[in-house]
């Protein structure tokens, strides 16, 4: 059986006012386990809870009732932070201070040794591509720049647990892309990421499983590709072949042979991010690449 | 004689608090911290045991429980049930009745607390030690656990934060205030207040600049990294809370540090090297006196004489009544003589001294008062004349020796007169001998040496004008040999006035002898301690207020208590019963009714119930006022400017007490960032 990493037990969050009444159940009995390994994701809406479950897991918040353990010891325990890894969803860091004295800051609060942290500073500083800019503050950042560092920050520590909050947030797609392999790339590597995303198609990307909550209640939870699966329909892919009206017929024959309806039918489409990142790589193997407006004839062809 | 008039006057509105006060301190903070502890510590282990609603992991390392806090909680308890019914049952007395008996007859506005082992003061201090022990027991617990390297990191933060904001960049400009000469903003003074004037333009200067800051910062930093979330990458880290208080603690403390250092600094170099100082300021400021202060008491024939009230209200001076016959005396009793006094290398001792004059009568043209300074040891007692002897002049307890003394005296006035001895230069007689003329002032240290007495007949004194007199050395060798019989003083200075129709005001400080003198400059430097102390203060009480409530809120409070500091005086009246018109319901029944003061109010059932409410008003009061930090016993800017040595042994209980006074703070800001949720 795989090492738990966090598990909660029928953690529960109830926002009250001054006087103790009840405001919003921000989370109601939630109960996972994250195994070793693993990207986890952590979906739903706004104000679904993703984010108080994270909080809850980090200490910054307390339970209402229920409780959380991380690498099975209690949330509000100091001593687990030194393997996680945390980033906020906007990277919440000191903006008077440049790339190399963040980290060297943040690298300070664990017990690494002078010379590890340097040296680690200066990979992380290359690894998240700001290598040109550590002498800027951070007030100079961009918002992309700043997540960047503040996923630095995260790693500081070569956490065994990585826990994301909308980590693609404020990022170009090219950086989403950029995240979305580094996630991986940490995967790879035997760490186990917790994030949570509104971002359907970066969750799917990644995650392992997630679990979708809505209104503080957990609504759905397990593997992504079980989830995603519609056992209603079967999708056909072929190449080497043009959509004439000949092999429409016989396709709607053989379906309807076996007791099915055409649905849809047609040449499959890349997604946007696809699209527009292929793009991107294209203008920069060819400086100067521009879009033409098609002329009347092409247009009428 | 009187010795040249540029002396200082240091009008000591209290004691300075030196090592002998600290067990009397050590109680009154284990009655006051105590206290305040007991109530947090039983209002927490309610709310671990029956408030939390859940008993989560989590919760338990948050809130731990253990039975030696619980036992603690017991005993303390058990205590304060001794002392309610010590105090129902009118056993001990309360520290604060004998503060206010210290008052009257040591005439001073402030007597430091004295240990005391009466059964309620001691109950109170036992009951606020456990509280303490128990409240304190998870601080204690978790201090291991802190590391300086986290600490450090967070003050280093601190410290940047200020300077890459820009911050110290404004106060430098502020700054700038220190190189303007004070005289050219006050030009309407006396020459030899020049500096003076300067040290307390730039003492008020560097309060203003160091304080303001200070709590400014102090009080928005924690609350702004909860609201900009900042702090949520910080205690994500393996960073126990309080390691961020201790960090911001320490980094406000460094940036206050450095700003003080540079302030003194820039003002030592102005006043010691500064060349547009009068001659006379220089003279007069630029020293660093070591007095030896003794204890006032006021004695006549009567026995229960206690000095006379004028009815200044405000005043704390007791006075003596002036007439060639009085036998109304001040003493100043020295318990301890240093070796420095006895020095037989030394010829003479100053004893410095300035009084108040209160006049009956319009007395004589430009002409002040006389008074006659008699300066004794324990081996020479005196006392009073018999109630049925009409002169007032005291008498040598051993008669034999007083006739010895005058006789001897005689002798040698004799010789002078004849100018058999004391030099070409010698006086008419003893009387007007002066160090000057050594050959006739080793008559009259001889004669002091031999029988431990010194008389200066008459000296004119003028309305707080300083004077001196010089008494030989020999009178504290005298004093020095030997052991007094039943702790009685080694020395003691009587003083008399003699002119009629005047009256003598005096209070503990108004006289002292001097022992030596210190570097001015030492002194400068001393003196910046006590405003280090105060910035400290008030950046542990923003910080720890920060820590729960929003940064506008803490800076006010901040602020609040620390001005109350300034109305202390007040404050102990109004929390002790003693302010004039009762307490507030009182003074509207007064205001209401149009009634005086000082006018007695009749016994009816309303004035019962303003006597209730008052009461519980002094109550609630006196809990203010253990809060309010002791700002006066950190300011030595009169001494400077006065030019007294602020004792080294002042700055160490200085430091004892600001030790003292932020423990419970750090008590207090430790469980409340633990228990408070940082993210909304």
């Amino acid at each position: 059986m795989a090492e738990v990493v966090v598990e909660t037990r029928s953690l529960t969050k109830i926002y009250r006012d001054f006087w103790g009444r009840k405001k919003k159940t921000a989370l109601n009995a939630l109960d996972l386990t994250i195994e070793k390994g693993e990207i986890f994701g952590l979906l739903g809406p706004n104000g679904s809870g993703k984010t108080t479950t994270i909080k809850l897991l980090l200490g910054l918040l307390f339970p209402s009732g229920g409780d959380a353990f991380v690498f099975g010891q209690p949330a509000a325990k100091v001593e687990k932070n030194e393997k996680i890894g945390y980033l906020p969803e906007e990277s919440y860091l000191y903006r008077f201070l440049n790339a190399e004295e963040t980290l060297d800051f943040y690298g300070r609060l664990f017990n690494i040794s002078s010379s590890v942290r340097e040296k680690r500073a200066a990979e992380l500083i290359d690894m998240v591509g700001l290598s040109r800019d550590k002498k800027r503050i951070l007030r100079e950042y961009s918002k992309g720049m700043r997540q960047r560092i503040g996923l630095a920050q995260a790693l500081i520590n070569d956490p065994d647990l990585v826990i994301l909050d909308e980590p693609t947030s404020g990022l170009d797609p090219e950086g989403t892309r950029w995240m979305k392999d580094l996630i991986l790339d940490l995967k790879k590597k035997g760490k186990t990421i917790l994030m949570c995303s509104h971002r359907l198609e970066d969750v799917q990307d990644v995650c392992g499983r997630i679990a979708i909550l809505h209104n503080g209640d957990l609504q759905e939870l397990g593997a992504v590709e079980k989830l995603v699966e519609d056992q209603q329909r079967v999708q056909i892919q072929a190449s080497g072949l043009q959509l004439t009206p000949a092999l429409e017929n016989d396709l709607r024959g053989v379906i309807e042979k076996h007791g099915g309806t055409v649905v849809d039918y047609g040449h499959p489409k890349s997604t946007l991010e696809d699209l527009f990142l292929r793009i991107i790589e294209e203008s920069k193997a060819r400086p100067g690449r521009r879009y033409l407006p098609p002329t009347d004839a092409a247009a009428k062809s | 004689m009187t010795g040249p008039a540029l002396f200082g006057i240091l009008i000591l509105d209290r004691e300075p608090l030196a090592f002998q006060h600290l067990p009397g301190l050590v109680q009154v903070w284990l009655q006051d911290a105590g206290g305040f502890a007991a109530v947090g510590l039983f209002a927490y282990l309610l709310t671990a045991i029956w408030g939390t609603s859940d008993n989560s992991e989590s919760t338990k390392l948050r809130m731990p429980l253990s039975s030696s806090m619980l036992l603690m909680a017991v005993v303390s308890l058990l205590c304060y049930a001794a002392f309610a019914a010590c105090f129902i049952a009118g056993i001990g007395k309360e520290i604060q009745e004998q503060r206010s008996a210290a008052i009257a007859t040591e005439a001073m506005a402030y007597v430091p607390p004295k240990l005391s082992l009466r059964p309620q003061p001691l109950l109170l201090a036992a009951g606020g030690l456990f509280a303490l022990l128990g409240l304190g027991q998870p601080f204690v617990r978790d201090l291991f656990k802190l590391r300086f390297r986290r600490i450090y990191a967070i003050a280093k933060l601190s410290v940047k934060e200020a300077i890459r904001n820009r911050l110290f960049v404004v106060f430098l400009i502020f700054m700038g205030i220190f190189l303007f000469p004070v005289k050219w903003f006050l030009p309407n003074n006396k020459p030899e207040d020049e500096i003076r004037l300067t040290l307390d333009v730039t003492a008020f200067a560097s309060t203003l600049l160091l304080l303001v800051p200070a709590v400014i910062i102090s009080a928005f930093r924690i609350p702004d990294d909860i609201k900009q979330q900042t702090i949520y990458t910080i205690v994500t880290k393996p960073v126990e809370r309080f390691e961020i208080v201790l960090g911001r603690f320490l980094g406000f403390g460094t940036l206050v540090s450095i700003a003080l250092g540079l302030m003194t600094l820039v003002g030592w170099v102005y006043i010691t090297f500064g060349t547009t100082f009068d001659p006379k300021a220089v003279e007069e400021s630029q020293r660093a006196r070591v007095p030896i202060r003794g204890k006032i008491d006021f004695k006549a024939k009567k026995e229960d004489y206690v000095g006379v009230n004028v009815g200044r209200e405000f005043e704390y001076r007791k006075y003596i009544g002036g007439s060639k016959s009085t036998s109304e005396r001040a003493l100043w009793s020295f318990d301890a003589v240093p070796a420095s006094l006895a020095d037989p290398g030394r010829d003479s001792v100053p004893c410095e001294f300035t009084f108040d004059i209160f006049r009956l009568t319009k007395g004589e043209e430009n002409r002040g008062v006389d008074i006659n300074i008699r300066v004794v040891t324990w081996q020479c007692g005196q006392e009073p004349p018999p109630a049925d002897v009409k002169d007032g002049l005291w008498r040598w307890t051993d008669s034999a020796k007083q006739a010895a003394y005058e006789a001897k005296r005689n002798a040698i006035d004799e010789k002078l007169r004849k100018k058999e001895v004391g030099g070409p230069n010698a006086p008419p007689s003893l009387a007007y001998a002066k160090p000057e003329v050594p050959e006739a002032w080793k008559l009259a240290d001889g004669l002091a040496e031999e029988f431990g007495f010194y008389e200066v007949g008459s000296v004119e004194v003028y309305d707080y004008h300083p004077a001196s007199i010089r008494i030989p050395s020999g009178l504290f060798r005298n004093a020095r040999a030997g052991t007094p019989p039943g702790g009685a003083p080694r020395v003691t200075v009587y003083v008399k006035c003699l002119s009629g129709g005047q009256m003598l005001g005096m209070a503990q400080g108004d006289l002292y002898l001097m022992d030596s003198e210190r570097s001015f400059s030492e002194n400068y430097f001393k003196n910046a301690v006590g405003l280090f102390c105060r910035a400290l203060i008030l950046v542990g009480i923003a910080v720890t207020l920060s820590t729960y409530l929003s940064g506008v809120i803490s800076l006010l409070a901040t602020m609040f208590l620390y001005i109350s500091a300034y109305f202390s005086e007040h404050l102990r009246d109004v929390a002790t019963g003693q302010s004039t018109g009762g307490g507030p319901f009182e003074s509207l029944t007064r205001l209401l009714s149009a009634s005086t003061p000082t006018s007695q109010l009749d016994q009816t059932a309303t004035k019962t119930t303003i006597d209730i409410g008052d009461r519980i008003f002094q109550w609630v009061f006196r809990r203010y006022e253990n809060v309010v930090p002791n700002i006066d016993a950190f300011t030595w800017t009169n001494y400077l400017k006065e030019g007294f040595n602020i004792n080294v042994e002042y700055l160490i209980v200085n430091a004892i007490i600001l030790f003292g006074y932020l423990l419970p703070w750090a008590l207090l800001s430790y469980y409340l960032i633990r228990n408070r949720e940082v993210a909304a």
